[in-house]
């Protein structure tokens, strides 16, 4: 289903990216200034509708990376799509990531009168997380076939994604002055702050859904014209071939 | 709606606060309008029937 238009839309990916962009005002509207404040946290409370999100979404991103990475790299299963749909997870994943690193920081300034502490064992694993996906995107750009990149990068995403349990929990396992989450049990928030939360996590679905979708058809538009380059390429190399 | 924040929270947390948000739309705009511009410019170089979504 598409529309006369020129580019990578379709109506279902403009109905998605409108729902997205409703939410996003919405929870703008609710967690600017209809949002309550926390007994605890007061009104940093209001950054946890982005930050919870976010750190949420990265794990899906990764997560999604690593089993189609390890698609790729098992032969019955090896296709370039795998290591295209892996490539666009880790994009959005690092940029969840980062989005995640700074809402804390803010929230952290709020609440502990800092923006980091090196002690803190959940800021520093997530630094880390981003800094290994990072070097996935990073190991993308080293020379190689098409098939040696992605095979190294896939090795790459399946050592890196196992720092994502030690990220979530690092609050558990080590004394951390990040707070345990509070979402995780039943009746420990107030029912508001857990629908603005749904809110919030739906948003960034439908945000990270609709940035696959668009960001895989470039990448298929993207194959479709490297091989139109290189016949052309080579169809000019023939004729001078026959000219000389 | 800066007014509305700033009537009920502290106002050295209102920075912050409107901050975070602001860093969010931002880098979704950027990552929404460079996706969409490159789709565009690729789509002109490849036949609309060969398009591999459609």
């Amino acid at each position: 289903m598409t529309s006369g238009r020129i580019g990578t839309g379709t109506r279902a990916t403009r109905a998605l990216g409108a729902a997205a962009v409703a939410l996003f005002g919405f929870l703008l509207v609710f967690g600017l200034v209809n949002s309550p404040a926390d007994a605890v946290q007061r009104d940093s409370v209001r950054i946890l509708y982005l930050h919870v999100p976010s750190a949420e979404m990265a794990y899906v991103a990764f997560a999604v990376a690593a089993v189609c990475s390890a698609a790729y790299l098992w032969r019955r299963t090896r296709s370039a799509a795998w290591d295209r749909v892996a490539n666009a997870s880790v994009e959005l994943g690092v940029v969840f990531t980062g989005l995640t690193l700074a809402t804390g920081m803010m929230w952290g300034r709020i609440s502990w009168g800092v923006y980091w502490d090196w002690a803190d064992a959940r800021l520093v694993s997530t630094l880390l997380l981003f800094i290994m996906f990072a070097g996935y995107l990073a190991v993308r750009r080293l020379d190689g076939s098409d098939d040696q990149r992605a095979r190294r990068s896939a090795v790459v995403a399946l050592v890196a994604i196992l720092d994502v349990p030690l990220v979530h929990f690092s609050v558990q396992w080590f004394q951390t002055t990040h707070p345990r989450s509070s979402l995780d049990s039943a009746g420990a928030i107030d029912g508001t702050f857990r629908f603005l939360h749904f809110v919030g996590i739906t948003t960034f679905l439908l945000g990270y859904v609709w940035l696959m979708l668009h960001r895989n058809r470039v990448a298929m538009l993207e194959e479709r014209v490297a091989g139109q380059d290189l016949a052309v390429a080579i169809a000019e190399r023939q004729r001078e071939g026959v000219a000389g | 709606m800066m007014a509305a924040l700033m009537a009920y929270v502290p106002r050295e947390d209102v920075g912050m606060i409107v901050a975070a948000y602001g860093l969010v739309a931002v880098t979704a705009g950027a990552l929404v309008w460079r996706v969409l511009r490159r789709g565009r410019r690729l789509a002109r170089r490849v036949p609309r029937e060969e398009w591999p979504w459609t």
